[in-house]
């Protein structure tokens, strides 16, 4: 708190705070991190809780700023698309529909685009009775299953995910998998996911980025023997 | 990070804002038996006190020149505009502070949300003021035309406090306590249930260095008699507040992402 008040006082008097290392318990939530993905990657953004995937993915996106280094996006990328705690965002009050549009809005659609995805997303969702009534009303797996099918029914050259299918059934979860292996494999276009169910993804997955404390420590792509050594070693560390 | 991958569609803004509107003014009624009607109960309220107080003599608002009920009501609807700016812009961080933090959101749209919301709950029992003003007899100088204008520089104070405040009260929660109840003060050093005329004291001098006597007298004034109170110094601190609220807008504009990213949200 102290130096969050120092820090914004000399932002404030136009004087950028000067300290070249880290200060009483202060910590780099990422350090010494430097990958390239490619279009067509379809990657997985692992590592315990804490490792740093959600800052890291919140930076790709560019909702936090970065202290030091650089991301560099290729020029011909015009929508990047981010989706952290799926359900955010939305109103209880609001019906089903209205926060189609505000959270269509969130994404940077306009009201063309979000009505030109209507339909997709009714159908997707298949929440068609449902739709007219208010939000407050929805089970937590209906809301999971709207705000997935807003962001599937968005046309992005990069998507991440952050975990986003923690509330949904396996039956929808299934069917965004195979959403998002149709769209984004061989599309020209890239996904990110940042999860602990590293399994139900790794059949489509050509990327594995493993992350602890901060630090980037595994690169590959062999998916499958990546997962297998990451959880073996998670179980052997417990 | 100036990648244009990060910037928010231009063409997007506008729909942004139609729905951050909506979603504000329906949050607040949308769930009530009244609905807008507290727009007019809640000043409403606050009017009985005054004249209560002025009818129990605590209090000597000096020559009004119109009913004090009128002056009053009038005085207390411009300055909730003020206090509401204000408290929305210090608040932006708990409304919006969870939604900041999971979409990367044009800053500037939020605070312009902030001014039109306070606004339109400004003006719904402001048009019903002036439709009690002429029922009652008070004429309103053609110059009140001018009365838009002249209102602005009070918002911007109010957002350019209340952008301030949220900033540094996002990381201690002291600073919005301490400035909720500076403001409140300032209620009474400014002159809202009296004339700026009054000239008792230390309150004279107060009033005289106050920059809200001459940003709510103003507007009370262009209304009721159609010119500024001590035009030359009004429109001194008309110049001095439009360039605080543009260095107050981009200086939160830049922080808002360090204060997500150090600070998180409550």
């Amino acid at each position: 708190m102290f130096y969050g008040v120092k820090d914004l006082t000399a932002y404030f008097l136009g004087i950028k705070p000067k300290y070249t290392s880290l200060r009483k318990n202060e910590f780099w939530a990422l350090q010494n991190i430097n990958f390239t993905i490619y279009e067509n990657d379809i990657t997985i953004l692992a590592g315990i809780n804490g490792s740093g995937k959600t800052t890291l993915t919140r930076m790709l996106s560019g909702i936090y700023e970065t202290e030091r280094g650089k991301i560099k996006y290729n020029p011909k990328v015009k929508r990047v698309i981010s989706v952290f705690a799926i359900k955010s965002g939305f109103n209880p009050i609001l019906t089903g529909r209205e926060n189609i549009y505000l959270k269509a809005s969130y994404y940077g659609l306009t009201k063309e685009e979000t009505e030109a995805n209507m339909d997709f997303i009714i159908a997707f969702s298949n929440l068609t009775n449902h739709l007219d009534s208010p939000l407050g009303k929805y089970s937590s797996g209906m809301k999971s299953r709207l705000a997935m099918s807003i962001v599937l029914s968005i046309k992005s050259d990069v998507l991440f995910i952050d975990e986003g299918f923690s509330f949904s059934d396996t039956q929808f979860k299934n069917k965004c998998y195979s959403f998002l292996k149709k769209q984004y494999s061989q599309q020209g276009k890239t996904l990110i996911i940042a999860t602990h169910r590293l399994t139900e993804i790794s059949d489509f997955a050509n990327r594995l980025l493993i992350l602890k404390e901060g630090q980037l420590i595994k690169d590959t792509q062999d998916v499958k023997n990546g997962i297998f050594k990451y959880l073996t070693s998670c179980e052997l560390n417990e | 990070m100036s990648n244009p991958t990060f910037a928010f569609p231009k063409k997007s803004k506008k729909f942004l804002l139609q729905q951050l509107i909506k979603l504000r003014l329906f949050a607040d009624f949308k769930k009530s038996f009244l609905g807008w009607l507290w727009l007019l109960i809640l000043p409403l309220f606050a009017i009985l006190t005054w004249i209560f107080m002025k009818g129990a003599g605590i209090l000597q608002p000096g020559d009004t020149k119109i009913p004090y009920t009128a002056f009053v009501l009038l005085s207390t609807t411009i300055w909730a505009l003020f206090y509401d700016t204000y408290k929305n812009c210090s608040q932006i961080f708990i409304t919006y502070g969870k939604t900041l933090l999971v979409n990367k959101l044009p800053i500037e749209i939020i605070i312009l949300n902030e001014l039109i919301v306070s606004m339109i709950k400004f003006l719904i029992p402001f048009v019903f003021i002036i439709i009690y003003l002429l029922f009652i007899g008070v004429s309103l100088h053609p110059l009140s035309l001018l009365f838009p204008l002249v209102i602005i520089p009070l918002q911007l104070f109010g957002a350019a406090i209340g952008l301030l405040t949220g900033l540094f009260s996002a990381i201690a929660k002291d600073f919005s306590l301490f400035m909720d109840n500076i403001i409140k003060l300032f209620m009474l050093l400014s002159p809202v249930v009296y004339t700026p005329d009054i000239s008792t004291g230390l309150l004279a001098k107060v009033i005289k260095y106050n920059p809200l006597t001459y940003l709510i007298s103003s507007p009370r004034n262009i209304l009721l008699h159609g010119e500024l109170y001590q035009p030359q110094t009004s429109i001194i601190y008309f110049i001095i507040v439009a360039i605080l609220f543009i260095l107050l807008t981009r200086f939160f504009v830049i922080n808002t992402a360090r204060i997500l990213e150090r600070e998180g949200v409550a």
